[in-house]
């Protein structure tokens, strides 16, 4: 099912770590139309979207439900480790919800510590076992950007992993 | 960084600096109850990379659990 503007709003702004209000001050609106464009009453003004997309840190088209950018290649060379996020969406059957941001150059560290990455992978249940942080970043230092994993498990569950 | 927990109709917010001793020193403490809790040594290196990660690129959502279950929910905001 795809997500609604307003979906989408809230779950970049929680990433971002910001409140409705201070959304609302970046963009020179008030809290309230905040709430209602994440509760899918109204939608921000064509004006705003350019400046919504950079306070939330991604793209418009992103914004407008295009989805997360798909796979890519690029130069190894130009790729900043250090800005990098890897993110882990998992939605279980359920209804539990599980939202990972984490930064590639952690993660580098992590790899290189076994008694650390154990500790990560047997969390929340074990979610994050099956997966292998040596080849994400793998892929990562040969440049491969955006998804990288979209599981849809006969149990319902559905995990995403990008990179951007 | 904030930790938010919403779990059994309490609603626990800890807002705590993003400090390398802070987290040595309550590692230590919570060490002295049970032996799941990492070393500090292993910790440490991540608190400063995750530091600088926040001085370069801002703020963060890193967790964020919803456990339709029990209804708790879990966000740790750097």
């Amino acid at each position: 099912m795809e997500k609604t503007i307003g979906q989408i709003i809230k779950e970049k702004r929680a990433e971002k770590g910001l409140t409705q209000e201070q959304l609302a001050e970046i963009l020179h609106v008030t809290g309230q139309a905040v709430s209602k464009w994440e509760r899918d009453e109204s939608v921000p003004d064509v004006t705003l979207l350019k400046p919504l997309a950079k306070a939330l840190g991604t793209t418009v088209g992103e914004l407008l439900g295009e989805g997360t950018m798909e796979t890519t290649r690029v130069d190894p060379e130009t790729v900043d480790l250090s800005k990098m996020l890897l993110k882990i969406h998992v939605d279980s059957k359920g209804g539990d919800k599980v939202r990972v941001n984490f930064p590639v150059s952690v993660l580098m560290m992590l790899t290189e510590n076994e008694e650390l990455m154990n500790m990560i992978l047997s969390g929340k249940g074990g979610m994050f076992k099956n997966i292998d942080f040596n080849q994400i970043l793998k892929l990562v230092t040969l440049g491969v950007m955006g998804k990288l994993v979209e599981v849809e498990s006969a149990d319902g569950d559905v995990v995403g992993i990008w990179v951007e | 960084m904030k930790i938010a927990v919403n779990a059994e109709g309490h609603k626990i917010r800890l807002y705590l600096p993003l400090s390398v001793g802070l987290v040595r020193f309550g590692l230590r403490i919570a060490r002295r109850y049970s032996d799941q809790v990492p070393d500090p040594k292993l910790i440490v290196p991540l608190i400063k990379e995750l530091k600088r990660w926040k001085r370069k690129n801002g703020k963060i959502t890193l967790v964020e659990v919803e456990d339709q279950k029990d209804g708790t929910f879990v966000q740790i905001v750097l």
